[in-house]
């Protein structure tokens, strides 16, 4: 995989590798995903898509002196509770380039070994939000898509975690497109803006200001 | 006032058909006003007489007295006529309103005997008897008697007929459309309809007003740089032409309204021929060769010309074109990895000539792999000669090896939670967390990374020391009939090593000793696991092979004579198997055995050494000892004062005396020997 | 993945640290334990930016483990990450950052013996060094408790007189810890230990 010059496995990475997300997202109503995943199994890769059921706990740090705050996931998957839980660092949107055809971001993820929830607490993180992404995993070359339905924990509680007692957010599904690339490499950019074009009109992927969402927050 | 009478009797009487319950059926009755209206005026108003006062009803009552009848009995008779006339006075008054119902209730039944029979209900009764006797039925339903016709029965079956014959015209019509249609359909057949089979196997797109298709690898993961397309013609029809060169051979159905345009350069037959070749230069012919020749197609379509009816020419074309993108992206992956691979078990590197890639796996031994290309379709001459009796052939390893690397390509794990890196199988997932030493990470995460032309070079190296192994293992069969070698190939193998389970023992003997072993040929060397855990690695050489293999014949031949000597009772003195050093130079290895006899009367020492010619030699020596019986034997160096005086010298001395093979008794060594002891056992 | 010991040596008297390793060296040698290339273990130390909280983050970089990171809190929560780590908390520099000095590495020589392995290494923190730090592995056991004596052994053929004579308080406080994270604790008191001497002197 020419995915950037991550090589997990290697110690004389440079671990200093800056890699950035180009991403477009966008959202399909229940009804019509069906059409949607047609799609998606027509322009992907010739492999059957895999359902995945991951868990997304958002941490935010403030910090004293700016005025945003850092965001940091912590993943778990549960299909496959054996693979490890995911840190994901993302930076914040880089604005006003309406010359780029995707939406930039900085993206870190990093696995660890066991739930990182004390060791975000211990850096200074507070817990914000749980959500459960369940759908479907399309992958074309690089790119990642994601199909998937946001489901809230019934209870208020996060602690317990109770796989049964989900329910749905809202009535339609989150639509992602992503691809890595080292920083200053926009190839990348231009495939995600592509794939998002082949996916309308069931998908408007569209750039969004991620200010104004912020801004409710 | 209103007045309410029950007229109850009077009322079940008048219900139609209701015998058997007793409702009781109230009839409300008003009687009219008793004051009578005088006038109504114009505004509606109703004006009523004022009702009597006292004074005024007795004044009318009075008016109504006839003073002018005068009866004797009127006190007696009118008391008595009085309640009669009173009751009579009483009845009277309803007999008018009973008529009236009755006749009212006589007219309702009409109506609803009407209404019901306009309206074709059924009865609620259940047999018509019932219904004629019932009182209140006015009117009802009888069946018609019809006259009976009489029976025409020539007009029936001329009206039957008619009929069927009617239907049966329908039928016929409705059967000539059908087979119109069909015969049309199928005698042509439509664009279309072909166009719809050729998207059954293969993937074709509409690209602007042309039909293109994609007969590459791609789809499945390949990486190769040939796009594989193709392209869909309508064709309008030169029907001499086609007929003229196929002949009256093809039906007239093949004739396909649509033909392929493949690129040129996929164009005719390819084929991939693999050959291990012996290169020994004292053989003239070469019969021992592997000669293994693939495609990808498994079932040889150019042999069978059943099958080339069936399918239509285009299918045809473009599977071997397919073919020959297959072959090409294998010939040109192998090159690749040729070139760049710095394979130490190779005795000589590759060497890339034209379509052939060719290596020296051992010093005489080649392989080589030629891509063949012809416009026409291949004859295959050689596979009749092939001897291959592997069960793993190259052809299946390389097409498997290079499918998995498609899917390898195209198969990547996916990632779960999905915003973990793509790309990492779950073992390198728990790679880093775990954590794994650098020790851990290249012994699992390089396991199966063999390219094509190493498990090529493998497979070649390992079918040429099967062979060797083999031919060794016949020779010796053949030379030594002594102790019964059997070989058993074993099944259980894989396209890299072999197994063969040997077992030796003497004919008689097998329960006294066996030797079994397990011969294991590899890529590069031959492995020995004994009985007793012990592994012995030997060089490819067939010598070697032989020397190895004769030395264990001589080791046990040693042991099972140890074993005889011990069940026979004999005490062993001294047994070496396997002893490096012998008064002779040209020996490998000298395994020995002393034995006494139970009563230490004889003695026996036998060798059996392995020459470095690869024989085994046996030597029998025998020793008397200076025991009473065998006082004859005793020489005039013993010191014959010593051994008469005490019993337990009697055991010493004696010399060694070499014994008369030839003429021993005995089918095989061991036999003989075993008659040796028991001719110098004493029984007394 | 096996049971670890570390701690530092004490240089005797008169001989400067280069001498002190070859001394070292030698008794391992003459033991019969094999050289097996060069080894690193790197300790990157963070605090807060954020008055409030005092603690202090320390990632190490074992060569032993190349495709991992260790994340410790001092007395707190302890994360086997891959390599990413870093970049990770470079993206975090606006509330934790590195510590003035904070880089302090131990490197040196790798000995294999049988299953132990010996690492001595030149602690140093920067262009200057600070000491000598030894550890002892046992390779094929995951339970420091079950081999302690045998390790004991072991460091009494090696460093005769500094061997230790009793758990280390590390391994004595929690032995059914991870094995990654005992190590990691003991390399992170080694580094603070010596950090202390050299701002006392």
């Amino acid at each position: 995989m020419n995915d950037a010059s991550y090589h997990p496995l290697s110690a004389d990475s440079a671990s200093n590798v800056n890699l950035q997300e180009f991403f477009l997202q966008g959202s399909v109503l229940d009804g019509s995903i069906d059409k949607l995943f047609g799609r998606l199994q027509g322009i992907c890769d010739n492999v059957k898509p895999e359902m995945f059921t991951d868990r997304e706990r958002t941490y935010y740090l403030s910090t004293p002196g700016l005025t945003t705050s850092v965001m940091v996931k912590a993943c778990k998957s549960v299909i496959q509770p054996s693979a490890p839980w995911q840190i994901k660092y993302i930076g914040n949107i880089e604005a006003a380039d309406h010359t780029k055809p995707a939406m930039i971001r900085s993206n870190v993820t990093v696995a660890v070994s066991q739930d990182p929830s004390q060791f975000l607490e211990e850096l200074g993180f507070i817990l914000r939000y749980e959500v459960v992404l369940r759908g479907q995993f399309y992958r074309k070359g690089n790119l990642k898509v994601t199909v998937a339905k946001l489901l809230l924990n019934s209870g208020i509680a996060a602690s317990t975690f109770d796989a049964t007692k989900l329910e749905a957010a809202n009535t339609s599904h989150l639509v992602e497109i992503s691809a890595l690339s080292l920083m200053r490499d926009d190839g990348a950019a231009e495939e995600v803006r592509h794939f998002a074009q082949l996916l309308a009109p069931i998908a408007m992927m569209e750039k969004v200001d991620h200010r104004r969402i912020q801004m409710h927050q | 006032m209103y007045a309410k009478l029950t007229f109850s009797m009077l009322v079940a009487g008048m219900h139609p058909g209701s015998g058997m319950t007793e409702q009781n059926d109230k009839i409300s009755i008003a009687s009219l006003s008793e004051n009578k209206i005088q006038e109504i005026s114009y505004d509606g108003q109703e004006t009523y007489f004022k009702p009597f006062t006292l004074s005024e009803s007795l004044t009318d009552l009075a008016n109504r007295i006839n003073f002018l009848n005068e009866d004797d009995n009127d006190c007696e008779d009118g008391e008595e006529e009085d309640p009669k006339g009173f009751h009579q006075a009483k009845q009277w008054p309803w007999r008018d309103i009973h008529s009236h119902l009755q006749r009212a209730l006589i007219e309702m039944n009409v109506l609803v005997d009407v209404i019901s029979i306009t309206q074709n209900k059924p009865t609620t009764l259940k047999d018509s008897a019932a219904e004629s006797s019932d009182a209140n039925r006015y009117l009802m339903y009888d069946l018609a008697q019809k006259d009976s016709e009489p029976t025409k029965p020539m007009l029936q079956l001329i009206t039957k007929k008619k009929c069927l014959a009617g239907a049966a015209k329908i039928l016929l019509n409705g059967y000539e459309r059908l087979n119109k249609a069909w015969t049309e359909t199928s005698g042509q057949i439509s664009f279309h309809s072909a166009l719809l089979k050729l998207r059954k196997c293969w993937r074709v797109r509409r690209v602007g007003d042309k039909i293109m298709g994609d007969l590459s690898y791609r789809t499945a993961g390949s990486n190769f740089w040939h796009s594989g397309a193709f392209e869909v013609i309508k064709r309008s029809g030169d029907d001499t032409d086609e007929e003229s060169s196929y002949g009256s051979a093809l039906p007239s159905r093949l004739k396909s309204p649509i033909s392929v345009e493949v690129s040129s350069d996929l164009l005719g037959y390819a084929e991939i021929f693999v050959s291990v070749i012996n290169l020994d230069v004292h053989r003239d012919s070469l019969p021992d060769d592997v000669s293994e020749c693939f495609s990808l197609n498994f079932h040889d379509l150019m042999q069978s010309s059943v099958l080339r009816v069936n399918q239509p020419p285009w299918h045809q074309k473009l599977v071997n074109a397919q073919n020959v993108l297959f072959c090409k992206e294998f010939f040109t992956r192998l090159t690749k990895e040729a070139i760049q691979l710095r394979c130490r078990s190779l005795y000589s590197p590759f060497v890339i000539v034209g379509d052939t890639i060719s290596a020296l796996v051992f010093p005489h031994t080649q392989l080589s792999v030629h891509l063949r290309y012809k416009q026409k379709p291949l004859l295959d001459e050689k596979t009749g000669n092939s001897n291959i009796k592997s069960l793993f052939s190259f052809k299946h390893t390389l097409l498997q090896l290079l499918q998995k690397d498609h899917s390898k390509q195209l198969n990547i794990p996916t990632p779960h939670p999905t915003s973990a890196v793509l790309g990492l199988t779950p073992e390198m997932r728990h790679a880093s967390i775990q954590p794994w030493s650098s020790m851990q990470l290249d012994t699992t995460l390089k396991r199966d990374d063999d390219s094509l032309a190493e498990a090529m070079v493998k497979m070649a190296k390992h079918y040429e020391v099967r062979r060797r192994l083999a031919k060794v293992i016949k020779m010796i069969l053949n030379e030594y009939s002594d102790p019964d070698i059997q070989a058993h190939w074993l099944t259980l193998s894989n396209q890299y090593e072999s197994c063969v389970r040997m077992t030796m023992a003497s004919f008689g003997y097998e329960a006294c000793h066996r030797t079994v072993f397990q011969a294991t040929a590899m890529a590069d060397k031959v492995k020995f696991l004994h009985r007793e855990g012990k592994i012995v690695f030997v060089e490819v050489d067939e010598s070697c092979i032989y020397k190895y293999l004769v030395t264990l014949i001589s080791g046990h031949q040693t042991l099972t004579l140890d074993k005889l000597a011990r069940n026979m009772g004999w005490n062993v003195l001294q047994v070496t198997p396997r002893s490096g050093i012998d008064f002779n130079s040209s020996v490998i290895n000298r395994g020995s055995l002393v034995a006494s006899s139970p009563s230490f009367d004889s003695y026996v020492g036998i060798v059996c050494s392995t020459t470095y010619q690869g024989t085994v030699e046996y030597d029998v020596k025998v020793k008397y000892t200076k025991s009473p019986e065998n006082k004859s034997t005793k020489t005039s160096k013993d010191p014959e004062l010593l051994a008469m005086q005490f019993d337990k010298y009697m055991s010493i001395g004696g010399i060694w005396q070499k014994v008369n093979w030839q003429k021993i008794y005995g089918r095989n060594f061991i036999n003989k020997v075993e008659t040796l002891l028991t001719c110098l056992v004493n029984y007394d | 993945m096996g049971v670890t010991y570390v701690s530092q040596w004490n240089i005797p008297e008169g001989k400067n640290i280069q001498q002190g390793v070859e001394e070292l060296q030698n008794k391992a040698e003459k033991l019969g334990a094999k050289k097996c290339g060069l080894f690193v273990v790197e300790c990157e130390s963070f605090h807060s930016t954020n008055a409030q909280n005092l603690k202090t983050l320390h990632t190490i970089h074992n060569s032993e483990y190349p495709a991992s990171r260790f994340a410790c809190f001092e007395d707190g929560s302890f994360l086997v990450t891959d390599v990413m780590l870093g970049t990770f908390l470079s993206k975090l520099r606006s509330v934790w950052q590195p510590k003035k000095g904070g880089k302090i590495e131990s490197k040196g020589q790798r000995y294999e013996f049988g299953d132990f392995i010996i690492k001595i290494g030149i602690v140093s923190m920067g262009p200057s060094t600070k000491g000598i730090a030894l550890e002892l592995e046992y390779a094929p056991c995951r339970f420091p408790l079950d081999c302690w004596e045998l390790m004991t052994e072991m460091l009494h053929e090696l460093i005769d007189d500094q061997a230790p004579a009793s758990l280390p308080q590390v391994i004595a406080q929690k032995p059914d810890a991870n094995l990654a994270e005992l190590t990691a604790l003991q390399y992170i008191r080694l580094f603070n230990n010596l950090r202390k001497a050299s701002m006392n002197r």
